[in-house]
């Protein structure tokens, strides 16, 4: 089984307005598999049904051979699924540090049993400012995320992603609001995270930026999937050209 | 036995619902329960009758003035608890500081007019008409024409005049209430005034129906008058008034037909229970789902 | 020890065990107007244990608030389908009417009478309870567990899309909340020798609420100098005789215009750990990294 995620007619209705229509995804181990769609496309609903956050209406989710259609969110994150946010949501004044645990938490005990466990443990202290060096950001360990400029916050934020061990990572919009060198970086990122084993699924709007790093593609447009393969296919195609322009 | 039932579920409805449409206008509109609601429903009932008994005012007379003083206590009770305070923390703040002026009001009333019951007078004549298996004294028939009377002037304001117009969209679109500004906050005074206004004539009807008030009846009117607003759905004023008749005749079917003192226990269970499946409630809530 | 003051002693800290009832509901995010049903449910069970069945206290108390926490359960369960703090309101403030018609009408307990004969609540019991739960808050707080729950109270959605089980975080939380208010329960039935259904109605609901946001909802320390200081006003405002209400509630009208978030907040304490910091390390203000 070479697929990590594989949806078919994925739907998804929001009283009257349909925000994905009949999507098939195919995404196999090791893609940087990337996800464009003029605004409101419903990327992020996709990945809101996949994680769990919203059942679908009707269709069905695989995550590694397993129908996960029905299962819980957590339960979901837990089989190896993250996510990072659009909306960059974090937890009021939590800490940088305590921001990425909490990434790693579902993997640990956390119940009443562990009360007398600090927060982290040495082994995790260490994993946790890996991950941030990883990102780039070892220097902000202490600070309250919110504080920081936004191309750090999603630093973060995917640092946090990357805490569980995922097989698989949702990057959802994870360069917007970022300078050209702070792309770079991430991109560098991704690369490195694909390296490692875990397949990565980007949503994006800067497409520039998805083309130079996705292996393969596709194109959502009022909620259809309107193209899929690889990048140079994508951009030549007709009607995604056409979805871009007229949008404007 | 069931039609009297009926018409007197029909009449205490009427009563609720003056109530009830004040919590939802100020629900739809600041998202906020003012708990200093019911306690205004009192002191609008106490004034009622200090007007009628020590000024000697007829009754409609004492129920105008009462009910005006009434909406400008509410609006006392915007300043001191809404106005100023900002809603920082899971907007509890404004909340607790609306019951603390419930409080206070239920004190000042204790002073003035005693902590016991008092008898509100008889200012008009009681006759008992009977039509068919009904018996109806005048009084509910006053309180019956008043009450819906009033229920129809706020249908028509909410739906046809500028003002109500512009509270309705308030509640819809906070965006907006931001862009109209100032504006805003003065329509949110006015409908602290008409809420005020409204418990007022609750007061003084439940005073009139009843023929006692003490100051402690804001209390327990007070969670049911919030329970019929959730019923309803919240920030809905339509459907506040129609959840309030069917309260109303619930609780006296309830009382007449199963048990009498476990009557609130099977209100509220039922509540709870079309909360638990229809969070909107029976007729669907009228403020954002982002709020 | 004089009797009056050991007296109020023992009523603030039944009152800050009230307050950390609640906060334990709020620091996941939610809320609640039970509180005051929860601590009937114990004080009538602990009640009835002792003074029918002559069960020791201790286990008395136990049990109560073991029961008393099964309820905070069965409450906290549908709490969750609703998804905003008013709808939770008024589900709690429904189901404590309920049990405020239920203590009414069940002549065992009592009914509208009330029941008597408990005694045995101790300034070193009460005082030994409240040391234990403060304790036992402190510990938490800086635990896993605590991370998992503050993750939860500022967002149950971010949490549950990273793996946590937000709903037996919160379920938890609330039952730990009705043991606790069920503790204290049958603490206040035992000082006070005798219990009625009126005192654990909304009207007492509302006043554990008042001790927490008062107090301070953001933080540990609020609810427990929430308690305190309410608990102290009340008691001080004797003077003031029938007017004694009314000056709590004004007090609280100011509160409120003047520091909406409570007395104690998170910047507050970061500014007293600091000074003190700062106090430590006479003139020389190196901050370490």
């Amino acid at each position: 089984m070479s697929e990590i995620l594989v949806t078919k007619r994925l739907t998804k209705k929001f009283g009257g307005l349909t925000a994905l229509s009949e999507v098939d995804l195919e995404v196999s181990k090791g893609d940087i598999y990337g996800i464009i769609g003029p605004n409101g496309a419903g990327k992020t609903t996709l990945f809101n049904v996949v994680t769990g956050l919203f059942f679908g209406d009707h269709g069905k989710i695989f995550f590694d051979g397993v129908d996960i259609t029905r299962i819980e969110a957590h339960l979901r994150i837990r089989m190896g699924i993250a996510r990072t946010f659009q909306n960059l949501s974090f937890f009021g004044k939590m800490s940088v540090r305590e921001t990425v645990m909490v990434g790693y938490l579902c993997h640990t005990h956390h119940g009443y049993r562990s009360i007398f466990c600090r927060r982290q443990s040495a082994e995790e202290n260490k994993r946790i400012e890996d991950l941030l060096l990883f990102m780039g950001i070892e220097k902000y360990k202490g600070e309250n995320v919110i504080n920081l400029p936004i191309g750090d916050q999603r630093k973060v934020d995917m640092a946090r992603a990357l805490a569980g061990n995922p097989k698989l990572i949702l990057l959802d919009e994870p360069v917007s609001g970022m300078t050209a060198g702070e792309m770079g970086t991430v991109a560098e990122a991704i690369r490195n995270i694909r390296d490692s084993g875990i397949t990565v699924i980007v949503v994006e709007h800067n497409v520039n930026f998805i083309m130079s790093l996705a292996n393969h593609m596709a194109v959502l447009n009022f909620g259809h999937r309107i193209a899929d393969g690889p990048p140079r296919e994508i951009q030549q195609n007709v009607e995604v050209i056409e979805a871009y322009l007229g949008s404007e | 036995m069931i039609f009297q039932f009926l018409i007197d579920g029909i009449i205490l409805g009427s009563t609720y619902a003056l109530l009830t449409s004040g919590y939802a206008l100020l629900i739809g509109t600041l998202y906020l329960l003012n708990l200093a609601h019911a306690d205004t429903f009192m002191i609008g009932a106490f004034l009622g009758l200090t007007f009628v008994s020590v000024l000697q005012m007829p009754f409609f007379v004492a129920l105008i003035a009462a009910s005006i003083c009434s909406g400008i206590l509410a609006v006392g009770v915007y300043f001191t608890s809404f106005r100023f305070v900002k809603s920082e923390y899971m907007d509890v703040a404004p909340f607790l500081s609306s019951i603390a002026m419930g409080m206070i009001l239920q004190v000042v009333a204790s002073e003035i007019w005693g902590t016991l019951q008092s008898a509100f007078p008889e200012t008009i004549q009681v006759t008992q008409y009977h039509i068919g298996p009904i018996i109806l004294s005048s009084i509910q028939l006053v309180v019956l024409l008043v009450a819906n009377g009033l229920m129809v002037a706020l249908y028509c304001l909410l739906t046809f005049s500028k003002v109500g117009k512009a509270l309705r969209a308030i509640c819809e679109d906070s965006t907006l209430a931001q862009l109209l500004g100032v504006k805003a906050s003065r329509i949110i005074l006015f409908t602290f005034f008409i809420s005020g206004v409204l418990a007022g004539v609750a007061g003084v009807l439940i005073g009139f129906l009843f023929g006692a008030i003490e100051p402690f009846m804001g209390a327990t009117v007070g969670l049911k008058g919030i329970g019929i607003m959730v019923l309803g759905g919240l920030g809905n004023v339509i459907g506040a008034m129609v959840a309030a008749m069917i309260m109303g005749i619930a609780e006296v079917l309830t009382a007449g037909y199963f048990s009498a003192s476990y009557r609130d226990a099977i209100v509220w269970g039922v509540l709870i229970l079309v909360l638990l499946f229809k969070p909107g409630g029976l007729f669907g809530t009228r403020i954002q789902e982002g709020r | 020890m004089n009797l009056y003051i050991a007296g109020i002693l023992i009523t603030i800290e039944i009152n800050v065990i009230l307050a950390l009832s609640l906060y334990s509901v709020i620091s996941t995010g939610q809320f609640s107007l039970a509180h005051g049903a929860f601590m009937g449910i114990g004080a009538y069970i602990s009640s009835v244990l002792t003074v029918n069945f002559h069960v020791p206290l201790g286990v008395a108390l136990l049990i109560a608030a073991l029961i008393s926490g099964g309820f905070g359960i069965i409450v906290g369960f549908p709490a969750l389908r609703v998804r905003r703090n008013l709808y939770l309101a008024i589900a709690t403030l429904g189901f404590g009417e309920i049990m405020r018609v239920v203590f009414l009408n069940t002549e065992y307990i009592g009914a509208a009478t009330g029941f008597r004969g408990m005694k045995g609540t101790s300034l070193s019991l009460a005082t030994g309870v409240v040391a234990i739960l403060i304790i036992f808050f402190y510990v938490v707080e800086r635990s896993r567990l605590g991370l998992a729950r503050e993750a939860v109270r500022y967002n149950p959605d971010a949490a549950s899309m990273m793996g946590l089980n937000v709903t037996r975080i919160k379920v938890t939380a609330f039952a730990q909340g009705a043991f606790m208010a069920g503790l204290a329960g049958g603490l206040y039935a035992h000082y006070a020798y005798f219990i009625e259904p009126s005192t654990f109605g909304f009207f007492g609901s509302l006043i554990i609420l008042f001790f927490v946001i008062f107090g301070g909802g953001e933080v540990l320390w609020g609810s427990i100098i929430g308690a305190v200081i309410l608990t102290a006003l009340l008691e001080l405002l004797r003077f003031t005789l029938s007017w004694r209400i009314a000056f709590y509630g004004a007090i609280i009208v100011i509160i409120m215009l003047v520091r909406p978030q409570g007395l104690v907040d998170k910047n507050l304490l970061n500014w007293i750990s600091d000074s003190v910091r700062g106090m430590v390390s006479f003139g020389g203000s190196k901050r370490g990294e």
